[in-house]
């Protein structure tokens, strides 16, 4: 009796985090990608897997060709590529909808730690998962948002002293390290954890530092180790804030808001409650790093919802007779379920492209010599027009020191723009229409061989 | 262990703060003014005091004859005052008494708190770094100002509520002088709500205090329209001017308001459990703080007195898991009597005054086109460099300008129709026209210079960092 009684206790635990899963995961998979470097990650992806090697110098542009290029990612890069050898969009949309379900299902896990109810829980995942909206791209970006909240998960749930799931860790960094840079994100919660692990516990904490060193040597078996830590170095210290994603927070859009939502109930709530060590050594970092950019913003949300739930939780006692019972919750998580894995077969099959020059490729396949285009549609030139290297693209690290400066002095029609025009032997460009560079060559006579009756985007060629 | 809630001391020594304020304010000094918006504040103040409050535009050709606003009147004719007596020393003087209250009242809302001076100095310093950023000789300082009177005027109130009498008085002073007073007017009502809550013998003082508070607002020449500035600012801040941008952490005064933040959170945590009233001070000032650069400094402020009586108690917590003795100092603060403070006030006083007089007083003009004054042609059509506005308005009063840092009134056709002439938009040509522009004075490096030199525009003035082009065939 008791032994049917568990796994339907386990079941009952796990119907919150489940059902959010499979809802999260409907939404999700019905989005079409519209992300552009969601191109140029799949392009260099599916030539790894063309050529079974690693992809080490760049092939797709005219400005940095044979340059070195960063391998970091490749197993992620693989995982999209595949996913789309296997189904097409319709195979990207679903990975990208199973790793935010994943994200969601442990995140969830994470809100209703402490007994919290679920009607304080929801909303804390729901304004979490808003926040994280920003990354919902097809990117192997989407990796750490969902091993980040496993992760944290797993951590917050160890015992002090060994435990048989610490063990679950390294693997997890072995392969974290090969999809994205955010394992070092990772890397550093654990040392949070081990560190505050050794400080409350003594000698009860060594086992979590043991693994975290472990993790730490695992993460040198990456093809390239030291590559993304430079890269997410420089991200950190000089974030590219020409890039929307790595814009500083702002609490007047809606996820700015709902993140200072957060940090207001952390600290309102803390005020008024106290905290723990633990709490301020995650979260206070956490937060920090928030403050440097947008897309860093899920992080702090996620580990907050930790804390929060029990903290409000205890504001409202009295309201414990919402909760819903053991078997509504596993039906209502299976029904969804069941829907979700059949929302998977009405996955979109195609991307949406209306904000990239879908209708000038014909135009530009026509031409030869050194296309110079807008830097947000480099990467779907990358994919849909292979014959025409790109100037620039979203992979933006190659081009850093030399030609993302040449290209914005080109476009914004700065002093020498001629003759960076002659250096590089611009024969024809793909821009948006206001770009000063655009209006003055239109002036000049360069040819207007097609244009966006909307006025999105013009291609001109030397007369 | 300190009780945070129990370390108010019944009397505040002003002789700690008025010596930091002494020396902060005195320190102000060695900084140039030159601030792009000084210059224009300047003019209205000027034309406020010669002609009367003007509530239409007659500083530029793009929008001359609209309406203005007027809802920081009182601080331009201050600041005039002050130049008009003293000319620019003036400034640098009424710039550097303000920043020795604001310095002053930060050090003394740390010391309501905790007893211990070195603390209270300690706790108020991140705060006064980030004021640092706001010393502009605009009237935004003054609600700087103001907003660090309201900090320890709440402060002090929690204990004695009659003290609540002088708000309608502060906010009606405020709200004459800078938009800010919206910000102040909010947390006095949520201060006297928390009041109300605690207090039932003070209900009735607390709702005449927040009614006056309210109907002060109104008692400005801007009537209603008073909150249209700050309305604007708080819903949609121009993030194309930098100091309403995103507070960035990675810039210095970001790193500051990030640590301040941090401190707080941590403390948070840490320390005993606080008084709600902390909470309806901190939570809705730091929102505000995190909408733009500029109003950083609010938070920073606002936390002083909670960091210097609670960080004590998450730093022993702290050490305490480490298992080390943190040593802080521990002698108590002495109050000494009125008449020390009142001889403390009076040189730090003369210390300030002494600074200001000996400062160099002409503003740094290294970053305004001051090349180009003879050569600008008089009357409407010159389109300038916003950056610029101010400085033109006030040195080249005869050539009206096309767009300068008031930007409210610009908001619209004419800022746009800038935007397209500076960055050259599609329709550059077209705007040259319809605004019938004669000259065009901007960077060297913007896109209609780099144009304009294309196309062999005449040039009437040049240097390094400024390009003056006659526009062909203009009237």
């Amino acid at each position: 009796m008791a032994s049917a009684s568990r796994p339907l206790a386990a079941a009952a635990a796990n119907a919150y985090p489940l059902a959010v899963a499979s809802a999260v995961f409907i939404i999700a998979v019905g989005l079409p990608s519209t992300d552009s470097d969601t191109y140029w990650q799949l392009a260099t992806g599916r030539w790894m897997l063309d050529h079974r090697e690693f992809l080490r110098q760049d092939i797709f542009s005219s400005t940095v060709a044979g340059a070195h290029f960063g391998i970091g990612e490749w197993l992620g890069q693989i995982a999209f590529a595949g996913s789309f050898a296997a189904a097409g969009w319709a195979g990207v949309a679903v990975l990208r909808a199973a790793l935010i379900a994943i994200a969601a299902f442990f995140l969830t896990r994470i809100a209703r730690r402490g007994g919290t109810l679920w009607w304080i829980s929801l909303p804390l995942v729901v304004a979490a998962l808003l926040v994280s909206k920003i990354t919902w791209t097809d990117r192997p970006q989407l990796f750490t948002l969902a091993l980040f909240p496993a992760l944290l998960e797993l951590l917050l749930s160890l015992p002090a002293g060994f435990s048989r799931r610490l063990l679950v860790l390294p693997p997890l960094f072995l392969i974290w390290t090969d999809l994205h840079g955010g394992y070092l994100l990772g890397l550093a919660v654990l040392a949070i954890f081990a560190v505050e692990g050794v400080i409350t516990n003594g000698r009860r904490g060594l086992p979590l530092a043991a693994t975290g060193v472990a993790c730490i040597a695992l993460t040198f078996l990456n093809p390239a180790p030291l590559e993304l830590a430079g890269a997410a170095r420089e991200d950190f210290l000089h974030p590219p804030r020409f890039l929307t994603e790595f814009l500083p927070p702002d609490v007047v859009t809606p996820a700015g808001a709902l993140f200072a939502g957060f940090v207001l109930l952390v600290i309102g709530s803390s005020l008024l409650r106290g905290g723990s060590l633990r709490e301020a050594m995650l979260l206070a970092p956490l937060l920090y790093l928030a403050f440097t950019a947008q897309r860093q913003m899920l992080f702090f949300c996620f580990a907050a919802a930790a804390f929060l739930g029990p903290r409000l939780t205890s504001l409202a006692p009295r309201w414990r007779v919402l909760e819903v019972p053991g078997p509504i919750r596993v039906g209502v998580a299976g029904v969804l379920a069941v829907a979700a894995l059949a929302s998977a077969f009405g996955a979109p099959t195609r991307p949406d492209d209306r904000a990239y020059p879908a209708a000038a490729l014909d135009a530009l396949r026509a031409g030869n010599g050194v296309l110079l285009n807008e830097y947000d549609w480099g990467g779907y030139l990358i994919f849909n027009l292979p014959e025409r290297p790109v100037f620039i693209d979203g992979r933006y690290v190659p081009y850093l020191g030399g030609v993302l400066d040449d290209y914005r002095a080109l476009v914004g029609l700065r002093p020498g723009w001629r003759d960076l025009l002659d250096k590089y032997k611009v024969s024809d460009l793909i821009l948006r229409p206001e770009r000063p560079l655009a209006v003055a060559l239109r002036e000049d006579g360069w040819r207007v061989r097609s244009s966006d009756q909307a006025g999105r985007w013009i291609v001109l060629a030397r007369p | 262990m300190d009780r945070p809630g129990t370390t108010v001391t019944s009397r505040v020594s002003w002789s700690l703060p008025l010596v930091m304020g002494g020396i902060f304010g005195a320190l102000s000094t060695l900084a140039t003014i030159g601030d792009p918006d000084l210059f224009w504040h300047l003019a209205q103040g000027r034309q406020t005091v010669t002609d009367g409050l003007a509530r239409v535009d007659t500083f530029s050709w793009s929008v001359n004859g609209l309406p203005v606003l007027t809802d920081q009147w009182l601080g331009q004719v201050i600041w005039y005052e002050a130049y008009a007596m003293l000319g620019w020393n003036g400034i640098i003087l009424l710039r550097a008494l303000l920043v020795a209250a604001i310095v002053t009242l930060i050090v003394a809302a740390a010391l309501l708190a905790q007893r211990r001076p070195i603390v209270a100095a300690i706790a108020a310093l991140p705060a006064i770094a980030l004021t640092r950023y706001a010393w502009t000789e605009r009237p935004q300082l003054m609600g700087l100002c103001c907003f660090a009177a309201l900090v320890l005027l709440l402060r002090a109130a929690a204990e004695r509520p009659r003290l609540l009498i002088a708000l309608p008085g502060l906010i009606v002073l405020w709200a004459n002088l800078h938009a800010s007073f919206a910000l102040g007017l909010a947390i006095s009502t949520i201060a006297c709500a928390e009041l109300w809550l605690r207090r039932p013998d003070v209900r009735r003082l607390v709702v005449a205090v927040v009614a006056l508070s309210v109907a002060a607002t109104l008692l400005t020449p801007s009537g209603l329209s008073i909150w249209t500035s700050a309305g604007g600012h708080f819903l949609s801040p121009p993030r194309v001017v930098l100091e309403e941008g995103v507070p960035d952490v990675t810039q210095p005064y970001g790193f500051v308001f990030a640590f301040v933040v941090l401190a707080v959170l941590v403390t948070a945590q840490l320390a005993p459990p606080t008084a709600l009233r902390d909470v309806a001070l901190l939570v809705p000032v730091l929102f505000v703080s995190m909408t733009a650069a500029r109003h950083t400094p609010f938070f920073a402020v606002a936390s002083v007195s909670y960091l210097a009586g609670h960080a004590p108690a998450a730093i022993a917590a702290i050490g305490a898991r480490l298992r080390v003795v943190p040593r802080l100092p521990t002698f108590a603060q002495r109050v000494p009597s009125p008449r020390v403070d009142l001889v403390i006030g009076v040189i730090a006083l003369a210390a300030v005054i002494a600074a200001s007089v000996v400062a160099r007083g002409e503003p740094n003009l290294s970053a305004y086109p001051t090349g180009v004054l003879s050569s600008l042609p008089p009357g409407p059509g010159v389109v300038n460099d916003y950056d610029w506005g101010g400085f033109l308005i006030w040195y080249a009063p005869a050539t009206p300008v096309f767009v300068d840092g008031r930007l409210f009134p610009y908001t619209g056709d004419a800022l746009r129709d800038y935007e397209t002439l500076v960055s050259l938009g599609p329709t550059w040509r077209d705007v040259l026209a319809r605004r019938g522009a004669r000259a065009v004075l901007v960077k060297p490096g913007s896109p209609i210079a780099v144009r304009a030199r294309d196309l062999r525009w005449s040039i009437l003035a040049e240097s390094p960092s400024f390009v003056l082009f006659m526009v062909p065939n203009a009237h």
